[in-house]
C-alpha cells in the first residue's frame, strides 16, 4: 500500500478520452498496408467502372438508341460504387475482426476497458475516411463519365443541376454507411469470413433471392432492403418502385443505428 | 492492490474458477502458479475486465478496473505476447496503445529503446521472434508508468539473458512500490523472482503464502540416512507417523519422513548404530508445487513419475 516512489499526479494526464481513442484507431488504420490499399483500389473501381459503363452506353452497337430512354446520367457514371462498396465493407469488418484474429483486442480493451469508446472511434475513423475516399472518387467519376456521355452527344448532367450534388453526396454517404455497418457486424460476428459473407449476401444478393418470392410480397419488401434504400438518395430522382428520398435515407439510417446499438450491447455484455 | 472476492467463472458447463478469493499486494512480486488449465489466464482476464465473472467481483484499488479513468496508468499488462497484428510495426503497435492515454512519440521511442527494440522499431511484428514480442509486450505494459503490472508467462520464449532481464525488471518494479502479478508454470523461475505465491488448481485456491512458507507447508521435509545396518535402524526409527523407504539401488540409504534429523541421530546413538550420512532434504519449489496440485491437475500424464515416490 506504500506506492510512495511512484510519481503521483499523472492520472489526469493519462486519462482516456474519445479523441485519444480516435487517434489510436487512426494510427491502427493507417499502419496496415491492406487497409491503406483499400482506398486506391476502391477509387479505381469507382472510376474504372464508371468509365467503362459510360463508354458502353455511348456505343450504339451495344445500346440501341431506342433503348436509351429516360436514363440517369449520374447513376451511369457511378456504376462502380456497388462493387467498390464491398472493398469498404471489408475494410470496416477487418478493422474489428483483425483485432480478434490476431489477439490484439486484449491489448486494445486493456487500454480502454470501457470498450464502447473503441466502437465509436472505429466507426468514426472508418466512416469519415471512407466518405472522403468515396466523395472524391465519385466526383472524378462523375466529371469523366459526363464528359464521355456528353462527348458522344448523349444527355449528360452538370454538377450544378438540381439533385446532382445531392446524389453524389448521397452515394458517398451510402458507401461510408456500409463501411459503418461493416464495423458493427465485425463486433457482432468477430469472424472475418462469416462477417464479410453475411454482409456481401445482404448488400449484393438478398434482393435477387427475395425476387423469387411472389411479386406482391417482393414489391412490399424490396424498397426496405438495405441495398435498395440507396436508390432513393443516390440517384437524381428516386425510382418509382423505391422509397422517396427522405424515406430511403431514414430507412438506411435505421439500419446504421440499429447495427451500432446491437454492436454496443454485445460489446458490453460479452467476454472480450 | 487487487482484491479478488469469491470469483467464479463458468464457461458453458465447465467451471473454470470456483469461488476464488485472494489479495495481491503492492511492493512484492506475487507469483501466480497452477498447472495448465488451472484458470490463471481466466483470473487475469477477469481482473482486466476482459471476461465478466459469473459470480463475485474484483476490485482494483477499491473499484472495478473498467471504471479506471486512466487505465494504462493503473494496470500495465501482457496477457498474450503474440497478440500483435503481424502486419503492423512495433512502433505503430505501441503508438496506437499509447495514443489512448495521449502518450506521444518521444515516450514511445524511449520505451522501445528501454526494451531493446529500437533498431527493429519500424519492422513488421510478423517478423519478430517470440522473445522480441515479449519485449514489445513489456514496452506496452510499462508505457503508462502503471501502479500495477500483470504479466502472463513473461519469460516464455526468452533467452537466458532475457529471462534475467525480466527477473530484475520485476523485482525493480516491486521495489518501486508497484503491485506485480506474474503467472508462470516454471516453479524454479518463480522461486527466484517471487516473494509471494498464489497457487490455484482446477480453479480453486491451493495456497496464498510466501515462497518460503509454501515450500515448508506443501511437502513434508524428509531426511536421507545412510547406515551399514539399515534394517536395524529402520526398526529403531519406526512407529507413529514415521515413514521409511529404501532406495532400490542402494539398500543402505533410507529416506525418513516424520522425524527430525536430530531425533534420528539421537535414536541411532542410543541403539549404537553407525550413521554415515544424515541429510535433511527440503523439497524444491517444483516438488512442493507438484505435491500441492497433484489432485487438481487438469491434463495429467498417465506415465509414471521418475524417481522413487512412495
Amino acid at each position: 500500500m506504500t506506492a510512495n516512489t511512484i510519481p503521483a499526479g499523472r492520472d489526469n494526464q493519462l486519462r482516456v478520452t474519445l479523441p485519444r481513442v480516435i487517434h489510436a484507431e487512426w494510427i491502427k488504420l493507417r499502419s496496415l498496408r491492406s487497409n491503406v490499399l483499400t482506398f486506391p483500389v476502391g477509387a479505381a473501381i469507382v472510376l474504372g467502372m464508371g468509365i467503362v459503363y459510360s463508354f458502353v452506353f455511348t456505343n450504339p452497337q451495344m445500346v440501341p438508341e431506342e433503348a436509351l430512354g429516360d436514363y440517369d446520367p449520374v447513376s451511369m457514371s457511378l456504376s462502380g460504387v456497388s462493387l467498390a462498396q464491398l472493398a469498404f465493407i471489408t475494410l470496416g469488418v477487418l478493422c474489428v475482426t483483425g483485432e480478434y484474429s490476431t489477439g490484439s483486442i486484449k491489448g486494445t480493451f486493456s487500454a480502454v476497458p470501457k470498450r464502447l469508446p473503441v466502437l465509436w472511434a472505429k466507426l468514426a475513423v472508418v466512416t469519415v475516411t471512407t466518405f472522403l475516399a468515396a466523395i472524391v472518387s465519385a466526383l472524378v467519376a462523375f466529371f469523366v463519365g459526363q464528359a464521355i456521355l456528353g462527348g458522344a452527344g448523349l444527355r449528360s448532367a452538370q454538377i450544378g443541376d438540381p439533385g446532382v450534388l445531392r446524389a453524389l453526396i448521397g452515394t458517398a454517404g451510402y458507401v461510408a454507411g456500409t463501411a459503418f455497418v461493416g464495423v458493427c457486424v465485425g463486433f457482432l460476428i468477430r469472424s472475418t469470413a462469416i462477417a464479410t459473407t453475411v454482409l456481401f449476401a445482404v448488400f449484393l444478393i438478398l434482393d435477387s433471392i427475395l425476387g423469387l418470392l411472389p411479386l406482391p410480397v417482393y414489391s412490399a419488401i424490396a424498397p426496405f432492403l438495405p441495398s435498395n434504400t440507396a436508390a432513393s438518395f443516390t440517384s437524381l430522382a428516386s425510382p418509382a418502385d423505391r422509397l422517396p428520398f427522405w424515406g430511403g435515407l431514414a430507412m438506411f439510417g435505421v439500419y446504421m443505428v440499429g447495427s451500432a446499438v446491437a454492436a454496443a450491447v454485445v460489446l458490453r455484455s460479452r467476454d472480450a | 492492490m487487487i482484491e479478488i472476492e469469491n470469483v467464479s467463472k463458468r464457461f458453458h458447463d465447465k467451471l473454470a474458477l470456483a469461488d476464488l478469493s485472494f489479495t495481491i499486494r503492492p511492493g512484492v512480486v506475487t507469483g501466480f502458479l497452477g498447472p495448465n488449465g488451472a484458470g490463471k489466464s481466466t483470473t487475469m482476464r477477469i481482473i482486466l475486465g476482459l471476461d465478466h465473472p459469473s459470480a463475485g467481483r474484483v476490485k482494483v484499488d477499491g473499484r472495478s478496473f473498467s471504471n479506471a479513468p486512466a487505465p494504462l496508468r493503473k494496470i500495465g499488462s501482457v496477457l498474450d505476447a503474440t497478440g500483435i497484428n503481424p502486419g503492423r510495426s512495433a512502433h505503430d503497435h505501441l503508438s496506437a496503445i499509447a495514443a489512448t492515454a495521449g502518450i506521444g512519440n518521444a515516450q514511445v521511442n524511449a520505451a522501445l529503446e528501454a526494451v531493446g527494440l529500437k533498431d527493429v522499431a519500424k519492422r513488421r511484428a510478423g517478423t519478430f521472434s517470440l522473445g522480441m514480442r515479449q519485449r514489445l509486450g513489456i514496452a506496452c505494459a510499462l508505457i503508462g508508468d502503471p501502479e500495477i503490472v500483470i504479466l502472463d508467462e513473461p519469460v516464455n520464449g526468452l533467452d537466458p539473458e532475457g529471462v534475467l532481464w525480466i527477473r530484475n525488471l520485476l523485482k525493480n518494479l516491486a521495489a518501486e512500490g508497484r503491485t506485480v502479478f506474474v503467472s508462470s508454470h516454471l516453479m524454479s523461475e518463480m522461486a527466484l523472482t517471487a516473494e509471494h505465491l498464489v497457487v490455484i488448481a482446477k480453479g480453486k485456491l491451493m495456497a496464498d503464502t510466501s515462497v518460503a512458507a509454501f515450500i515448508q507447508s506443501a511437502a513434508a521435509t524428509s531426511v536421507r540416512v545412510r547406515t551399514s545396518q539399515p534394517l536395524v535402524l529402520a526398526n529403531a526409527l519406526s512407529g507413529g507417523e514415521v515413514a521409511i523407504t529404501t532406495a532400490t539401488d542402494d539398500p543402505c540409504l533410507l529416506t525418513v519422513t516424520g522425524l527430525a534429523a536430530t531425533e534420528i541421530g539421537d535414536r541411532a546413538l542410543r541403539a549404537k548404530l553407525p550413521i554415515h550420512e544424515l541429510t535433511p532434504v527440503a523439497p524444491s519449489l517444483e516438488e512442493a508445487f507438484m505435491e500441492l496440485t497433484r489432485d487438481g491437475i487438469e491434463y495429467a500424464s498417465t506415465l509414471p513419475q521418475n524417481g522413487p515416490r512412495s
